[in-house]
């Protein structure tokens, strides 16, 4: 049980801790342009 | 089970098929040179061969219009994104072909993907890369009302702001550029 | 029961792609939804999708000059895995339906041998890790590999509506837009002569998720008194596990086949947060 609840929590303050260093920001702009390369194409 | 695949792939094929047909009505933002001319041009809501209006900064802080299109006979419009590679890659070559055409009445002017947002992060990209052509902080709203989806995408522009040609999607050679330019500038 | 779950997996399809106006304009969503992962494989440049492919995120923060970790997206898998495991891959990911519905073609079907599982923490680690991370240009930006070179499910979902809507990208289409439709097309056919061959071989996804499968919230049970060995769960079981050995094996994507085969109910699903003393059963 502690075990289960422990990773929980954990991931829960690593998301926070990771979208407060602006990582959502570079996953936003990232999925919305698209970047040709990203696809494959040329 | 075979009911479902067959309502499926009917589905998908639906969806594809509505979709082409749909393509074929919409009219598409990239014109030709010859159609300037042509009476059609008059009747669209927008005029889809002029580049749009905008208000927007340099990175020095100062404020861009369209007006800058006044300013040389071409105008190369190069859009990028701070997190795409094959637009990184090809700046430093578009910074000699700037260098060396811009006594024949060309600029470039980079415009990033994200506007203001992106400012810090052009600005390291651009020292890193030793960069010193004009790089403009637009709003996105005026890349939608070009279409741009896809970065590197370029534009080229005469002086009375219309759009040359076609957009070009992706990144393309020195020489390719070159080719492109030197065509313009004849006319 | 086996029906309930295609029609979730129908319904998740649907979900992550509800923009559907996007598969006729051939544009993307660009709304606020896409700071969000969805948990299974779904590519962010897919004309339908409404939210980013945590692969592909993955990628793009390591990629960024700016990271060398993730916080946000290995939190965010290690949330779903926590709670989820595999489950995701039996019933949240839209290209795991995909090479399902193929693989309902008739025809000779092949096991894949155990020892190839592995693969794809190798393409986990490489393409989705390091070469980000190292691979990088002059600024230090890195290649998203996994997308670039390798994804079918970007192939199908993205690259090639985008082609097929967007005539400007037609003309642009190079070598390695070819060897993505070779990688997708091998798997198409793959899915109709094995079962989720790329879900068992290559998906990064997977790979990660499978390291939760034995402390997932929600995981399967084996009750040792009533088993007979009769060994129905093990010929039921399409990725290959033995459930009566090694019931959250990480292979196991969590389908409930083998338990709606077992006879004597030794095969359970639950749900719970401590170690399953008191089974809730749920099936």
């Amino acid at each position: 049980m502690k075990k289960r609840v422990a990773l929980i929590l954990l991931a829960v303050f690593m998301m926070v801790f990771g979208i407060y260093r602006g990582e959502m920001a570079v996953v936003f702009n990232k999925a919305v342009n698209i970047c040709l390369e990203c696809i494959g194409i040329g | 089970m075979k009911k479902l695949i067959s309502v499926l792939i009917i589905m998908l094929l639906a969806l594809f098929t509505v979709g082409c047909i749909e393509k074929v009505d919409n009219k598409e933002v990239t014109i030709d040179e010859n159609q300037v001319e042509s009476n059609d041009v008059q009747e669209q809501v927008t005029d889809n061969t002029k580049f749009v209006s905008f208000k927007g900064e340099d990175m020095e802080g100062n404020e861009v219009t369209e007006k800058i299109f006044s300013e040389n006979k071409l105008t190369m419009i190069n859009i990028w994104g701070t997190t795409c590679p094959p637009c990184i890659n090809e700046m430093p070559y578009i910074e000699e072909i700037n260098n060396e055409m811009k006594d024949s009445g060309f600029e470039l002017i980079g415009v990033v993907a994200g506007g203001k947002a992106s400012k810090i992060d052009a600005e390291d990209i651009f020292n890193k890369l030793d960069l010193h052509y004009r790089n403009l902080l637009l709003d996105d709203k005026y890349l939608m009302a070009l279409k741009v989806q896809y970065v590197p995408t370029t534009f080229f522009v005469n002086s009375e702001g219309e759009i040359l040609g076609e957009a070009h999607i992706g990144a393309i050679s020195k020489e390719e550029y070159l080719e492109i330019i030197n065509g313009y500038l004849e006319k | 029961m086996a029906n309930k779950r295609k029609i979730i997996q129908g319904i998740t399809t649907f979900v992550y792609n509800f923009n559907l106006k996007g598969f006729f304009t051939g544009e993307i969503y660009t709304g606020k939804l896409k700071n969000a992962c969805v948990p299974g494989l779904n590519c962010y440049s897919c004309p339908g999708a409404a939210g980013s492919c945590p692969i592909g995120a993955l990628q793009s923060i390591l990629g960024n000059y700016k990271y060398q970790f993730s916080f946000y997206i290995f939190g965010f898998l290690m949330l779903i895995g926590t709670i989820l495991g595999r489950f995701v891959c039996g019933y949240l990911c839209p290209f795991g339906l995909f090479q399902e519905l193929l693989y309902k073609i008739k025809s000779k079907k092949f096991k894949i041998k155990r020892v190839f599982v592995y693969t794809k923490y190798f393409i986990l680690a490489i393409f989705v890790i390091a070469l980000p991370l190292f691979h990088t240009n002059v600024i230090g930006l890195g290649d998203p590999a996994f997308c670039k070179y390798i994804c079918p499910a970007g192939t199908i979902e993205a690259g090639i509506p985008l082609v097929l809507l967007n005539k400007p990208l037609q003309g642009i289409v190079g070598w390695l837009f070819g060897w993505k439709l070779f990688i997708l097309i091998v798997f198409i056919i793959g899915s109709v002569f094995s079962f989720r061959p790329f879900c068992k071989l290559i998906c990064p996804l997977g790979a990660i998720y499978s390291l939760f499968n034995k402390v997932s919230v929600f995981r399967y049970a084996f009750d040792e008194a009533k088993c007979i060995n009769c060994n129905k769960c093990v010929e039921t079981c399409k990725m290959d596990v033995i459930p009566h050995l090694n019931v959250n094996d990480i292979e196991c994507i969590r389908c409930g086949e083998c338990i709606e085969v077992c006879p004597t109910n030794a095969l359970t699903q639950i749900v719970v947060l401590g170690d399953g003393k008191k089974n809730e059963e749920i099936n």
